[in-house]
C-alpha cells in the first residue's frame, strides 16, 4: 500500500512568524501530534511537537530535581509564559525531520517510525512540499487491516 | 632530533592557541608524532615519570571525577546552592557573595568546571526569581572557581601537577597557598562591595521568592548522600595525611572512589561514561610531547635562558619569584594553563638541578621541594591559577560560563567578561606577588 492512500491530509499549520501563544492555542484546538511550519508556497520548513512547546517554556536549567524547589503556584507557570510568549514557530521548531514520499510504500514508513521511535511522518513531495503526514497509529490501523481484523465501523 | 621535538611542540602550542581543532585530537597526534619519530621510546612515554605521562595526575583526575559524578545524582548539590540563597535572605548582593565563598570553598576540592556546572542552573534560576541580570552573578562564580582551585593541592589541575612533580603534599599547598587565597578572596570581594554593594537591589517580592523554594526537596538518595559525605570526609582526611602515610594523593583518591563505586550501587558502566575522557587524553599527550621537548634538550634551552635572566641563587630566587607570578599570570590569560604548567614543570625541574643540584646534592622530588624552591612553585601555581581569570577564554570554567550564559538567553561578550576579569587578574597577581615577597623574603615563613 502506498502512503498516499493512508496518510492524512487535515494538517495543523502554521508560518513560520506564528507567535508562541498562538502555538499553544492552535495546539489546544487540534488533534494532532504535529504542527507544521510552512512557508508561503507551503514548503516544509520544520516541525513543532508538544515537546518542542514544553521545552521552550521551561528554560534548560530547571531539572526535574531543581523543579521540586519552586513553590507550587500559577506564578512560576505564568513568569514562564510570559518569558516566550512571543518567541516564534521559526525559533521554536525542529529543522531536522524525518519524512516520507506519497509513492513510498506503508513498509518505509513503517521502517521509519521504528527506527527513529517518532509518532508522525511528513509526506512531502518530491520539492518539500507538504502534502500531508502519516501517524503511528495509521499504520497501526493499515497493518491490522491487512492482517485481516477489519474496523468494527 | 632537538628541532623534530621543537617543531612539534610549536605546532601543536599555535594550534591548541588557535583552537582552530580540538586540542584534544592535537594533543594526541603530537604525542604520536613523537613516539613515531622515535623522539620519545614508547617505554619513556608509558614508564618514565620524567618524559612520559605522571599516571599520579592522571588517577588523582580520573578518581575526583568519579566521586563529584556520585554525589551529584545525590542532588546535594542542589540543595547547597538553594540553601546558600536562602541564607542570604533574597538579597542580591548577599547571594552573589553567598554564592562566589561557596563556589571558592567547592572548587578547592572539585574541579572548577564541575563547581561551576553545578552552581550555574542554580543561579540562573535565582537570577529569573529575582529578575535581576545573572551574568555579573555567573562571572563572579567562574572567577571564584578559578580563585578557590587555587587553594589545594587538589583544587586545580596544574596544581596536581606541580605536587606531583616537585613531591609537595596536601599539606604543603594548605600551608603555603590557602593562607594566600583567602587574603585574595577577602580583598576581592571587598572590591566587588564597592562594585555591586549598591546596585543591584530588588523587591520585597523577589525576595519572597527566592525564600518560597524548598531546599529540602532537592536531595534525591539521602543513603547514597551519607555514604558520599563519609568517603569524601574520609578522602580529605587521608590527602591531609597523605605525605605523613607516604602515599601519593592518586592512591588516597583511588581508594576513596573505588570504596564508593563498591558501596554505591551504581553502574559502573554509566558512572565511568561522565568521566571526561576527552580531557584526561589531552593530558597524556601533552606530557608525551613535552617529554620529547625535555629529553631532546629544548627545555634545558629554557632553563638556561631563565637563569641567565633572573640569576637564580641557592639561597634566593627573589627575582625568579616575582617574575614567575607575571609570566605565568599573563601566559595563562592566553594559553590554557594545563600546557603550560606541563611546560614549566620540567623546566623548573631542571633549574633546580643546575642551580642547587650541585651544591646540596639532592636529587628528584628532594630537589625540586628545597626551600629556595618552593616559593618559585607557589609563584607558578598562583601566577597559572589566577591568570586565567583574565579573558572569557582564559580557563574552562570561563569558557563553560560564557556557553551556559547564551544558553539562557544572556550572551556574554569577550569584552564583558574582560571588563570583570581583567581587574580581578590584575588585583589578585598583585596581592599574590606582595604575599610571595612579604612571606618568603622579608618575614622567611
Amino acid at each position: 500500500m502506498r502512503i498516499r492512500h493512508m496518510m492524512r491530509t487535515k494538517l495543523a499549520i502554521v508560518g513560520p512568524d506564528v507567535t508562541f501563544a498562538e502555538l499553544l492555542r492552535t495546539y489546544r484546538d487540534m488533534d494532532s501530534r504535529l504542527v507544521y511550519v510552512v512557508d508561503a508556497t507551503r514548503h516544509l520548513l520544520g516541525v513543532i511537537s508538544s515537546y518542542d512547546l514544553l521545552r521552550t517554556m521551561l528554560p534548560f536549567y530547571l531539572d526535574s530535581n531543581l523543579a521540586k524547589a519552586l513553590p507550587d503556584d500559577d506564578a512560576v507557570i505564568l513568569q514562564a509564559f510570559e518569558a516566550c510568549q512571543n518567541r516564534t514557530a521559526g525559533e521554536i521548531m525542529t529543522r531536522e525531520f524525518v519524512a516520507v514520499h506519497p509513492d513510498d510504500t506503508f513498509l518505509e514508513a513503517e521502517a521509519l517510525i521504528a527506527e527513529h521511535g517518532i509518532s508522525v511522518l511528513p509526506v512531502l513531495e518530491a520539492d518539500g512540499q507538504l502534502v500531508g503526514a502519516v501517524s503511528r497509529r495509521a499504520i497501526l490501523n493499515a497493518l491490522a487491516a491487512q492482517c485481516g481484523f477489519n474496523s468494527e465501523a | 632530533m632537538f628541532w623534530i621535538a621543537t617543531a612539534i611542540f610549536v605546532c601543536a602550542y599555535a594550534v591548541i592557541v588557535s583552537e582552530k581543532i580540538n586540542k584534544t585530537k592535537v594533543a594526541l597526534f603530537g604525542a604520536a608524532l613523537t613516539l613515531a619519530t622515535k623522539v620519545l621510546t614508547q617505554h619513556d612515554a608509558l614508564h618514565d615519570v620524567d618524559l612520559g605521562v605522571d599516571w599520579n595526575v592522571i588517577f588523582l583526575l580520573i578518581s575526583m571525577m568519579l566521586i563529584v559524578n556520585i554525589m551529584t545524582k545525590t542532588g546535594v548539590f542542589q540543595y547547597v546552592a538553594v540553601k546558600s540563597a536562602k541564607l542570604g535572605r533574597g538579597d542580591p548582593f548577599a547571594i552573589m557573595i553567598i554564592f562566589a565563598v561557596v563556589t571558592a570553598v567547592a572548587s578547592a576540592f572539585l574541579d572548577n568546571v564541575t563547581t561551576v556546572l553545578l552552581i550555574a542552573p542554580v543561579t540562573l534560576l535565582v537570577a529569573k526569581e529575582l529578575e535581576v541580570d545573572p551574568v555579573p552573578y555567573l562571572i563572579t562564580e567562574a572567577l571564584a572557581s578559578n580563585i578557590g582551585g587555587t587553594a589545594t593541592l587538589i583544587g586545580d589541575p596544574p596544581n596536581i601537577m606541580i605536587g606531583s612533580k616537585a613531591g609537595l603534599d596536601f599539606m604543603d599547598f594548605l600551608v603555603h597557598l590557602t593562607p594566600a587565597i583567602i587574603l585574595i578572596m577577602v580583598i576581592w570581594l571587598l572590591f566587588w562591595k564597592v562594585i555591586f554593594g549598591k546596585r543591584l537591589v530588588v523587591g520585597e517580592v523577589q525576595k519572597a521568592r527566592i525564600l518560597a523554594m524548598n531546599e529540602n526537596a532537592l536531595i534525591r538518595d539521602p543513603v547514597l548522600l551519607k555514604k558520599c559525605c563519609i568517603i569524601l570526609g574520609l578522602t580529605i582526611l587521608g590527602f591531609l595525611l597523605h605525605g605523613q602515610l607516604g602515599y601519593e594523593p592518586a592512591t588516597v583518591a583511588l581508594l576513596g572512589a573505588s570504596t564508593l563505586l563498591l558501596i554505591s550501587g551504581e553502574d559502573p558502566q554509566k558512572v565511568l561514561e561522565e568521566v571526561e575522557w576527552p580531557t584526561l587524553f589531552f593530558f597524556m599527550g601533552l606530557f608525551i610531547i613535552i617529554g620529547g621537548t625535555v629529553k631532546a634538550g629544548l627545555i634545558g634551552v629554557f632553563s638556561q635562558k631563565v637563569i641567565a635572566l633572573t640569576h637564580p641563587t641557592q639561597d634566593s630566587m627573589l627575582l625568579l619569584s616575582m617574575v614567575m607570578v607575571w609570566f605565568s599570570g599573563i601566559a595563562s590569560a592566553i594559553v590554557d594553563n594545563i600546557p603550560f604548567v606541563a611546560t614549566m614543570n620540567p623546566l623548573l625541574a631542571e633549574l633546580a638541578e643546575k642551580v642547587l643540584g650541585p651544591t646540596t646534592g639532592l636529587t628528584g622530588p628532594a630537589l625540586y621541594s628545597h626551600p629556595t624552591m618552593l616559593p618559585v612553585w607557589w609563584a607558578l601555581s598562583l601566577g597559572a591559577c589566577l591568570g586565567g581569570n583574565g579573558t572569557a577564554i582564559g580557563a574552562s570554567a570561563n569558557v563553560i560560563v560564557v556557553g551556559l550564559a547564551e544558553k539562557a538567553g544572556y550572551p556574554i561578550t569577550f569584552a564583558r567578561f574582560l571588563k570583570y576579569g581583567a581587574p580581578v587578574t590584575l588585583l589578585t597577581i598583585i596581592v599574590s606577588m606582595a604575599y610571595i615577597y612579604l612571606r618568603y623574603y622579608v618575614l622567611g615563613w
